[in-house]
């Protein structure tokens, strides 16, 4: 059976053409914005759960600490106070480096001792060259994603804290940062004497990651100037397995404004179809005459409208989720981001484009349903 | 009773502050199974008073009854069914959708009356002449073929009345003759009801009985 307005989108290739792909960027726009976010989420909890680490302690800020580090003493009251249900606490240095080979992008260093790489997992490359650092020298780690971006070899320089450091290693991708280097170098260069940014807790098995953590932040140290006084340690254990939500939760503003973004893009989109319904009902005046003339009600003229409406935005929302997928595979190979396209919000997305679609098909349908007959006819 | 009749049927617009009239007061009367034309020259009103009848305006005041019920203050949902079940409409600009081919043009008007899709669009335009045509979109007939598809839309479901607004207008004589013998034959063969309009006097004597309209009435019968 005649499908009316099929034939009225291929009459108009071009138009549709356009009018599909501004609907697509809306929706790959949306997709793209939100997969970034849950990809870059995705991932850094990934590589901390890749770890095999059950627990990482960060410090909490508090007003009369000059400096950020844990102290190193804080070890064994951790230890104490959780009984015998660690199976190890690795000290972490952690900082930034801006710049590395060709990549102009900041990622995160761990300052680690050498022998606690192997217990967290990271693991060197089988490539007859790749090393783990001497602890006294200034000598790197970098993951072979990176490598691979910043065009780096074994044996290259890097310049970091303003020392040149030689890369001797590279290691496997997906396990906790990117770049690692001696502890103890590190800890002078920030002047984090006798501390640390982060512990990596492995628990015993069989013990609750969660009341361990509890435990720990009920440790009770002395207020610095303050004796006699004390308080709950001032830390942050962030258990692996709930790291995901805890970093959604927190990744809070930067979500709200990938909503406004998408919000902004899908307001265009929404305004596209109007103006395409719109031209199309004017256009179709005559069209339009010729169905009233033939019996067609206002129902069928308005239901033609929005067919044609929701035609368009079917289209635009599967090129648009072809282009983010596109997205998230070419996204990767080009930069360090990675892009997770979930089925929840190609759904949404989807629910959305169709949503808008129907809505702004209704004032052009109204108009068409309702234009007189004669006068249509006589159109030109 | 006849299938159409009129009583005293007038039709003013309004222009400016004004209200000009186009029907003074119509009366007709049209049987079943006839083939009556209205001519008369451009401006008299004959295509205010096909529209009138055909549903696609309301008359300013008057009467209009068709097949048995009076149709002049019927809602206009219920005046649209009475047209898409009842009536078909032939144009002088034959009206066909450029987006579709001869045979999608029948078809669509078919579904908007509620028909099944059994073939009838294939028969009818085998049967004008249009077998070999009926992929073809309008832009790919010649005149007199595309007021072909025009006819065979309209008679497809059978409808009661058959309305033709200056249907030979637009097209030179070979293809008036043919479209006017093909009214012709429709009545004869078919008994189809047809109510034509024309300023062109030999177009209006193919048809059983002419009316004459000059200034928005009925002159000469």
């Amino acid at each position: 059976m005649t499908n009316l307005a099929a034939a009225n989108l291929w009459q108009r290739k071009t138009r549709s053409a356009i009018s599909i792909f501004g609907i697509a960027i809306g929706i790959a726009l949306l997709l793209v914005l939100k997969g970034m976010l849950l990809g870059t989420i995705t991932e850094i909890t990934s590589r901390m759960a890749n770890t095999g680490a059950d627990i990482f302690v960060y410090r909490k800020l508090t007003p009369w600490a000059d400096a950020q580090a844990m102290p190193m003493a804080w070890i064994d009251k951790i230890k104490q106070a959780t009984g015998n249900k660690i199976e190890y606490l690795i000290p972490i240095i952690q900082d930034k480096i801006s710049t590395i080979g060709e990549v102009n992008q900041e990622n995160r260093v761990w300052g680690m001792h050498s022998q606690d790489l192997t217990a967290l997992n990271v693991s060197l490359l089988h490539d007859g060259q790749s090393r783990f650092f001497k602890e006294d020298e200034y000598e790197m780690l970098i993951d072979l994603r990176l490598a691979a971006h910043a065009k780096l070899h074994i044996g290259d320089k890097v310049r970091y804290v303003g020392r040149d450091w030689t890369l001797v290693g590279i290691v496997e991708n997906g396990v906790g940062v990117r770049v690692y280097v001696p502890f103890t170098l590190l800890q002078d260069l920030k002047s984090e004497e006798n501390g640390a940014d982060i512990f990596a807790i492995k628990v015993k098995k069989g013990a609750d990651a969660e009341q361990i953590g509890a435990a720990i932040k009920k440790i009770q140290i002395e207020v610095p100037g303050k004796p006699g006084e004390t308080m709950g340690l001032p830390v942050e254990p962030v258990v692996t397995a709930t790291m995901y939500e805890t970093f959604r939760e927190k990744a809070g503003i930067i979500d709200d404004f990938a909503n406004y973004v998408t919000f902004v893009a899908l307001i265009i989109s929404f305004l596209i179809i109007l103006l395409t319904m719109y031209t199309i009902v004017v256009e179709r005046t005559r069209d339009i005459g010729i169905l009233k003339s033939l019996g067609a009600s206002r129902m069928f003229i308005a239901r033609n409208v929005v067919t044609e409406s929701l035609a368009l935005c079917v289209l635009g929302v599967s090129v648009g989720i072809g282009l983010s997928c596109l997205a998230a595979w070419v996204i990767p190979i080009i930069s360090l981001l990675n892009v997770t396209i979930s089925l929840e919000w190609v759904g949404i997305a989807a629910g959305v484009g169709l949503f808008g679609g129907i809505l702004g098909a209704l004032v052009p349908a109204a108009l068409a349903a309702n234009k007189d007959p004669v006068v249509a006819l006589t159109y030109e | 009773m006849p299938i159409l009749k009129t009583i005293d049927l007038k039709k003013s617009y309004k222009i400016g502050a004004r209200w000009e009239p186009a029907l003074n007061g119509v009366n007709i009367e049209v049987e079943e199974g006839e083939f009556v034309s209205i001519v008369g020259p451009s401006g008299c009103g004959k295509s205010t008073l096909l529209h009138l009848l055909g549903g696609l305006h309301r008359a300013t005041s008057g009467t209009i009854f068709f097949d048995g019920d009076e149709i002049t203050s019927l809602p206009d949902a219920v005046l649209t069914e009475v047209r898409r079940k009842k009536m078909g409409f032939v144009f002088q600009r034959f009206n066909l959708l450029p987006t579709l081919s001869a045979r999608a043009n029948i078809e669509i008007a078919m579904k908007i009356r509620g028909f099944p899709n059994d073939n009838a669009s294939v028969e009818v335009l085998r049967h004008m002449g249009l077998g070999e045509k009926m992929h073809h979109k309008p832009s790919e007939l010649s005149i007199g073929e595309q007021q072909r598809v025009a006819i065979a839309r309209a008679i497809v479901n059978r409808p009661k009345l058959l309305l033709a607004d200056e249907p030979t207008g637009n097209l030179d004589s070979e293809n008036s003759k043919r479209i006017l013998a093909e009214f012709k034959r429709l009545n004869k063969e078919m008994g189809q009801t047809i109510l034509m309009i024309t300023h062109n006097p030999d177009a209006a004597n193919t048809a059983a009985r002419i009316l004459r309209m000059k200034d928005g009435y009925i002159v000469e019968r």
